[in-house]
């Protein structure tokens, strides 16, 4: 079981009247109390995730996220050296069976 | 008061997204923005010395350079002044160390802001060359960009 919280990306930016504090057009993600993400509040933007994560929590912390947007989500994350090198073992599975 | 903290890191584990374009490129390299303000001369005929100098009203936001592996099965980014989304930068956490109490991180410092694809430059094709795509995001200055401390 993980803890997902989804807190608003704020940030200080300098104007000529001084700092003045936006609001991002994006959650924050935080499983169990660590940052590991975000995801945008635009409708189709994805869940962007810092590193790999297992599946579980994945998994997981995607159905939190769409429960608490009301609304799916892509999840982007770069393909894993695994995940690459599986898809070129399957390329050259579907040669031999030709 | 002495410094305690590790402030020394490499961009090992650095990370750059978008809030609405979906591409996930393996990185090889980020240059952040140049904040700049221009100058404005202001020597006059009896200026004598050195030429006099007063900071211009606004700040260039600068823009995000970005080297990473081809990626020849992802859709590309749009480029286009006309396409905006929020480009966040996210530093890589790192452990303080402190005299008092040992923690670490929860929330890596970053930096924000919208803005728009600039250029995207497909690579040089040759032998013994890797494929590398650069692209450059530009900040617009409409929300950001900021830096927020790690935390």
């Amino acid at each position: 079981m993980y803890k997902i919280e989804l807190k608003p990306h704020k940030g200080i930016q300098r104007s000529m009247f001084g700092p003045i504090e936006v609001e991002h057009d994006q959650w924050m993600i935080y499983a169990n109390g660590l940052h590991v993400g975000y995801v945008g509040k635009q409708e189709g933007a994805p869940i962007n995730i810092f590193a790999e994560m297992h599946k579980s929590m994945l998994s997981e912390m995607k159905k939190c996220i769409e429960q608490t947007l009301g609304r799916s989500v892509p999840v982007v994350m770069p393909p894993t050296d695994q995940e690459v090198a599986e898809h070129f073992k399957s390329l050259e599975k579907g040669e031999e069976d030709e | 008061m002495p410094i305690t903290e590790t402030h020394a890191d490499t961009g090992a584990g650095a990370t750059i997204s978008f809030s609405s374009t979906t591409f996930a490129a393996k990185i090889r390299s980020i240059q952040l923005p140049t904040w700049t303000v221009d100058d404005l001369e202001k020597s006059t005929l009896d200026t004598t010395s050195y030429k006099e100098f007063v900071p211009s009203d606004l700040v260039d936001p600068g823009e995000v350079s970005v080297t990473c592996l081809f990626p020849t099965s992802l859709t590309l980014p749009t480029v286009a002044a006309t396409v905006t989304e929020t480009c966040t930068i996210t530093f890589p956490l790192r452990k303080v160390a402190s005299t008092t109490t040992t923690s670490n991180e929860t929330t890596a410092a970053n930096i924000a802001g919208t803005g728009y694809f600039k250029s995207f430059q497909f690579p040089n094709l040759q032998l013994g060359n890797l494929q590398e795509a650069t692209f450059v995001f530009k900040f617009d200055g409409d929300t950001g960009p900021t830096f927020t401390k790690s935390a």
